[in-house]
């Protein structure tokens, strides 16, 4: 640890530097408080012992300058002077000195009071680590709580929001799954399963985040997502169906290396939809409402390959997409509904 | 530490640190020459500057061992305060015969 001297008088300055010097510690020398105050700005210093009264800056002055100074480590400041009233010293503390040494001093005073700033310096270093490590914490477990929640959610989570619980009138989910998966997988080492699953998912996820929807879920092969939640947006349904068209080039752009291609299925249904976060271990924000079952309803008894809609989605889309009736089906939960197949998007003229 | 002078012809011996030795000649040369700066302020009734020069004088001499130093120039920032000039002067002749028959020893 370098130690600064301001020191204007050259016999008094000497003295210092010689009397720390001969105790194994490294000194830089000032002139006068300008001059301090400019190596203060240019080196690391964490203990600086000054004189009083120096021409162009005295040590008040530098005492004051570095205890407003930016540059985040706590600086020990030793006032050493030939000012004895008492007065004096009190002004000095009350400047921010945090020692005051009268000259002449007893050399072994002077290094015992040295060594004294020394343990607070280290304490203080200390204090800092374990700040710097708490706030390396705080922030791994604000990504990890990014990883598991939408933006939103985390923040309030945070700042301690009791129930979470919202309702989404105009919002569209989609559940997409591989099909014929439990036999795909039965043929597989664990690894290649669990290496497959992530490849694919994770290139939802980033088409989830290119088209700025919450991804809420994967149940085992099956990945939930849902636009329209957290922020309304009017084209939430338009949204879902460009994201299903591009899951689905999604599986055919990457090499399985499997004898059939993989294929999707996917079911999108527009509705409210209810939004929290439940649980008390391993929390998750889910939805639920009729909406949520008919888009999985849909998924399970689509169509290999093919993006199955309710009736409520086809309103909404068919001006701008390509959607085939399918017929009506009885669906569990949803009762008997007539069901398009979204093909693809219209040419826009 | 030592006495101050009572017999004009002793040497006063003083101590000094080892630690200092290289830096005695340059400081003693260094107060021949601010005896000359208090003599001329004093001429001038310059005393400011003498009270200046004597708080310095104060804070160094005791530091190198010259405890003498430290206490003539605490009178002398003293008399030069009141502007007693006739006390300035005492002390001056007191720092000057000091200055002369000062012997440094280290130890």
């Amino acid at each position: 640890m370098q130690i600064l001297i301001a020191e204007d008088d050259l016999d008094s300055r000497l003295l210092l530097q010689r009397t720390l010097e001969k105790a194994g510690l490294e000194v830089v020398c000032a002139e006068n408080g300008r001059q301090a105050w400019e190596l203060f700005q240019q080196q690391e210093f964490r203990l600086v012992l000054t004189d009083w009264q120096m021409p162009e800056m005295g040590g008040l002055e530098l005492i004051k300058k570095i205890g407003a100074s930016d540059k985040g480590a706590y600086v020990y400041r030793i006032l050493v002077t030939a000012r004895d009233a008492k007065a004096d010293l009190v002004q000095a503390l009350d400047a921010g000195a945090n020692d005051y040494v009268t000259k002449p001093y007893d050399k072994n005073e002077l290094l015992a009071r040295v060594r004294s700033g020394m343990r607070i310096i280290e304490l203080e270093q200390d204090l800092q680590q374990n700040n710097r490590l708490l706030q390396a914490e705080q922030e791994n477990s604000e990504r990890l709580l990014l990883s598991i929640f939408p933006q939103q959610i985390a923040a309030r989570l945070k700042q301690g929001a009791g129930v979470i619980a919202d309702q989404f009138t105009e919002s569209t989910v989609l559940f997409a799954d591989i099909n014929n998966f439990a036999h795909l997988a039965s043929h597989r080492k664990p690894i290649e399963v669990v290496e497959l699953l992530n490849q694919l998912f994770c290139r939802f996820d980033q088409l989830a985040d290119r088209f700025g929807l919450e991804k809420i879920k994967t149940i085992g092969d099956s990945y939930m997502i849902a636009g329209g939640i957290l922020e309304p947006r009017p084209d939430h349904a338009a949204t879902v169906a460009n994201m299903a068209l591009a899951m689905q080039k999604a599986v055919i752009d990457l090499d399985w290396k499997t004898r059939e291609p993989l294929q999707l299925r996917i079911g999108i249904d527009c509705g409210p939809v209810i939004a929290g976060v439940i649980g008390s271990a391993r929390l998750a924000y889910d939805l639920w409402g009729e909406t949520v079952q008919t888009a999985e309803q849909l998924k399970n008894f689509g169509l290999p390959g093919s993006i199955q809609t309710s009736a409520a989605c086809y309103q909404v889309l068919r001006d701008q997409y390509i959607l085939e009736e399918r017929g009506e089906f009885y669906l569990p939960g949803s009762g008997a509904i007539t069901t398009y197949l979204l093909t693809g998007a219209r040419e826009t003229a | 530490m030592e006495k101050h002078p009572q017999d004009s012809a002793d040497k006063i011996i003083v101590e000094v640190d080892a630690d200092l030795e290289d830096l005695i000649p340059g400081f003693l040369e260094r107060r021949q020459q601010d005896l000359q700066t208090l003599k001329t302020a004093l001429e001038h009734g310059d005393f400011e500057q003498i009270q200046k020069l004597a708080h310095t004088l104060k804070g160094v001499g005791g530091g190198y061992g010259f405890d003498a130093i430290t206490d003539i120039s605490q009178q002398l920032q003293l008399a030069a305060e009141q502007h007693a000039a006739d006390a300035v002067a005492e002390n001056l002749a007191e720092l000057e015969t000091y200055l002369q028959r000062v012997e440094v020893i280290f130890i």
